[in-house]
């Protein structure tokens, strides 16, 4: 699959803006940041808001008729795409009541309800529009549960990172969120994991039951088009293997493990420094994880344009 | 109703005529118009409904050629419909033709994504998503004759591949021929239960293979002789085959010896003697043999060349030996290679 930059910078930095709520909404009710003020906590809710903002806006990119995106809010009993279009609009008034309470200093039960209901509608949205990849049939290496959970573990990944901080640059302390936030980047870590382990696994259509000779070989003889398609430019993305390779090498090393490092205090006290690296090392590392989230999907068409299998 | 196509893989020649009047009708059809970008330069791209792609299905000598034309299949469940967030796409409740509402279109991709067979195509100018509407526009237009109320691919298929129908009429010809011919659907595993059917290739007794017969005298005489031996053979049967005498200008042109290249089996030499019953020119072993008699081939192919107004010995030669691997098509190169006689 072709990876487009504006889906890829939406996933993730909405993912960030998300994650970073959900934390937020569990440090409150776990005291996580003990001694955090209503001013800050406000402050951190909103920004997330604005990472889950710029997030939405870049996704809007990729419409070639973004003048009919006010529709995609009509298939909510189908459509997943439409399903996170209306969570994602329907959190921004969910989330901002929340902080206002925060902000306020409001009943203590409003605030804590609110922001259990922030943080599950956080979910929903990742779910969602992880739930657009995972449910097509027709790309194996994304019709998989490990999917909604890999988006759900990076975005807490990248949000447990930016919220720790945001706390280390207000001179709070950080300890109890960064157990919860090694405790993620573990979690997060294995999941890649066994996803790369799984996706390479063979599974799925071959070109065999896509033309519906099963008992002979088949090979292509002639792809019938000169030129490119709009199939071979949206599916036909290639890469070469080793570049693959050290793209995962690059990725996990940036997600997961310099972050693990400097967040144990491998390389001393996590001071702010250390976890400004940590935050924007694990960032480049999603954006590479999910570039080849698109780059290692194969779609079915390219079976019919001469793969074996996908 | 069920409306469908079901396309005969047997006797698809894959000539692309269907694509292209499908192209023609839909470009000014409710659908159009489908965008080409640089349609006559280097690399021309565009939006089309139906594509065919080609197939060598099996290996050599059981090896067969399919040409596969793809186009919607109008799936019953069809996964473009189901994950469209605007509803734009939608199937129709009276009789299944998956349609897409041009003006509701926000051009997100994802119905393309959905679909396994590569039936849908953004129109990158109008940024709205293009599929085929199984010529909605003409199946109901009663100002046609009814013989031509059918989609533009069926009726223009010279070789009769195309069929148009109701799939849910156990009687219509569509069910008929899906149920006698042992029709089958494209990646049915996905369980998108696609409407379009395709029937598999005929089955036919193989072809007859003929054995080379074993050269007599192998080692004796030499090359020379041996050469000089078919070249008598060769000569005894002309007037034998489907050809009559040649003229010196059909001996000796580079056409005459690239056209046998294109036909194993029944080579028709330079010479215009049917060669498919000669020693060399059996039929289904032409191909490899030429090169495998390597200077015979440069011979036979040198000798017309260097003389264009040959004997008809010497042209039969170079469709014989010379004919699969280079023949006077190299009338150079091979003739280069071979001994100069």
């Amino acid at each position: 699959m072709n990876p487009a930059f504006s889906v890829i910078f939406f996933t993730v930095t909405a993912g960030a803006g998300y994650g970073l709520l959900i934390l937020l909404a569990f440090a409150r009710i776990a005291g996580l940041a003990p001694d955090i003020s209503p001013d800050q906590v406000a402050g951190t809710g909103l920004l997330g808001l604005v990472l889950v903002t710029a997030g939405l806006l870049s996704s809007t990119l990729h419409l070639a008729n973004p003048r009919n995106a006010w529709r995609s809010f009509v298939r909510f009993r189908t459509s997943w795409l439409s399903r996170e279009a209306v969570f994602a609009v329907l959190f921004y008034p969910l989330a901002l009541a929340w902080l206002v309470v925060e902000w306020t200093q409001g009943y203590v039960g409003a605030s804590a309800t609110l922001g259990v209901l922030t943080a599950i509608l956080a979910v929903v949205v990742l779910v969602c529009t992880a739930m657009i990849y995972a449910s097509l049939k027709t790309i194996r290496q994304w019709n998989t549960s490990l999917t909604p959970v890999n988006f759900v573990l990076l975005a807490m990944l990248l949000g447990s990172l930016v919220f720790l901080v945001v706390l280390a640059a207000l001179d709070l302390p950080t300890s109890r969120l960064a157990s919860v936030a090694l405790v993620v980047l573990a979690t997060a870590a294995l999941v890649k994991l066994v996803y790369f382990h799984w996706i390479g696994q063979p599974a799925g259509p071959t070109i065999n039951t896509a033309l519906g000779f099963t008992r002979a070989t088949v090979r292509l003889l002639d792809v019938g088009h000169a030129s490119d398609t709009f199939h071979t430019r949206e599916f036909g993305f290639e890469v070469a293997r080793a570049k693959l390779i050290w793209t995962r090498v690059a990725s996990v090393a940036l997600a997961f493990v310099l972050p693990l490092a400097l967040v144990a205090g491998l390389f001393g006290a996590p001071g702010v420094g250390h976890l400004a690296l940590a935050a924007t090392s694990a960032y480049v590392g999603v954006f590479l994880e999910r570039w080849l989230f698109f780059a290692e999907a194969r779609h079915v068409v390219n079976l019919y344009h001469g793969a074996q299998r996908t | 109703m069920k409306l469908g196509l079901v396309i005969d893989l047997d006797t698809c020649v894959g000539c692309h005529a269907c694509a292209v009047a499908c192209k023609q009708w839909n470009a000014s059809g409710t659908t159009g118009p489908l965008t080409d970008f640089e349609p006559y330069g280097t690399a021309p791209t565009g939006v089309w409904f139906n594509r065919i792609r080609h197939y060598e299905v099996d290996d050599y000598p059981n090896s067969k050629t399919v040409n596969a034309p793809m186009s919607c299949m109008h799936c019953d469940d069809a996964a473009c419909v189901t994950v469209c967030p605007t509803g734009a796409s939608y199937k129709r409740e009276e009789d299944g033709i998956v349609l897409v509402d041009q003006s509701k279109c926000m051009g997100c991709n994802l119905c393309a994504w959905a679909c396994p067979y590569g039936a849908r195509e953004l129109d990158e100018d109008q940024g709205v998503m293009k599929k085929c509407t199984l010529c909605v526009d003409r199946i109901y237009d009663e100002a046609l004759p009814p013989e031509d109320r059918q989609p533009a691919c069926v009726l223009t298929c010279p070789t009769h591949a195309r069929f148009f129908g109701d799939l849910d009429d156990p009687e219509s010809e569509v069910s008929t021929l899906v149920r006698e011919r042992g029709g089958e659907a494209m990646m049915p595993e996905l369980g998108y239960a696609p409407v379009n059917k395709y029937l598999p290739p005929r089955n036919r007794p193989p072809a007859p293979v003929v054995e080379r017969t074993a050269p007599e005298e192998e080692g004796a005489g030499g090359l020379l002789s041996r050469w000089l031996d078919r070249q008598k053979d060769a000569f005894d049967k002309l007037g034998a085959g489907r050809g009559g005498p040649s003229t010196a200008g059909r001996a000796s042109g580079r056409g005459a010896g690239a056209h046998a290249t294109m036909r194993p089996g029944g080579v028709i030499g330079p010479d215009g003697a049917g060669l498919g019953t000669g020693p060399d020119g059996g039929p289904g072993g032409s191909v490899g043999r030429g090169t495998g008699d390597g200077s015979n081939a440069g011979r036979g192919g040198g000798d017309p060349g260097r003389e264009p107004g040959g004997g008809p010995g010497e042209g039969s030669n170079g469709g014989l030996g010379g004919g699969m691997g280079s023949g006077s098509h190299a009338a150079g190169t091979s003739g280069s290679g071979g001994t100069p006689s």
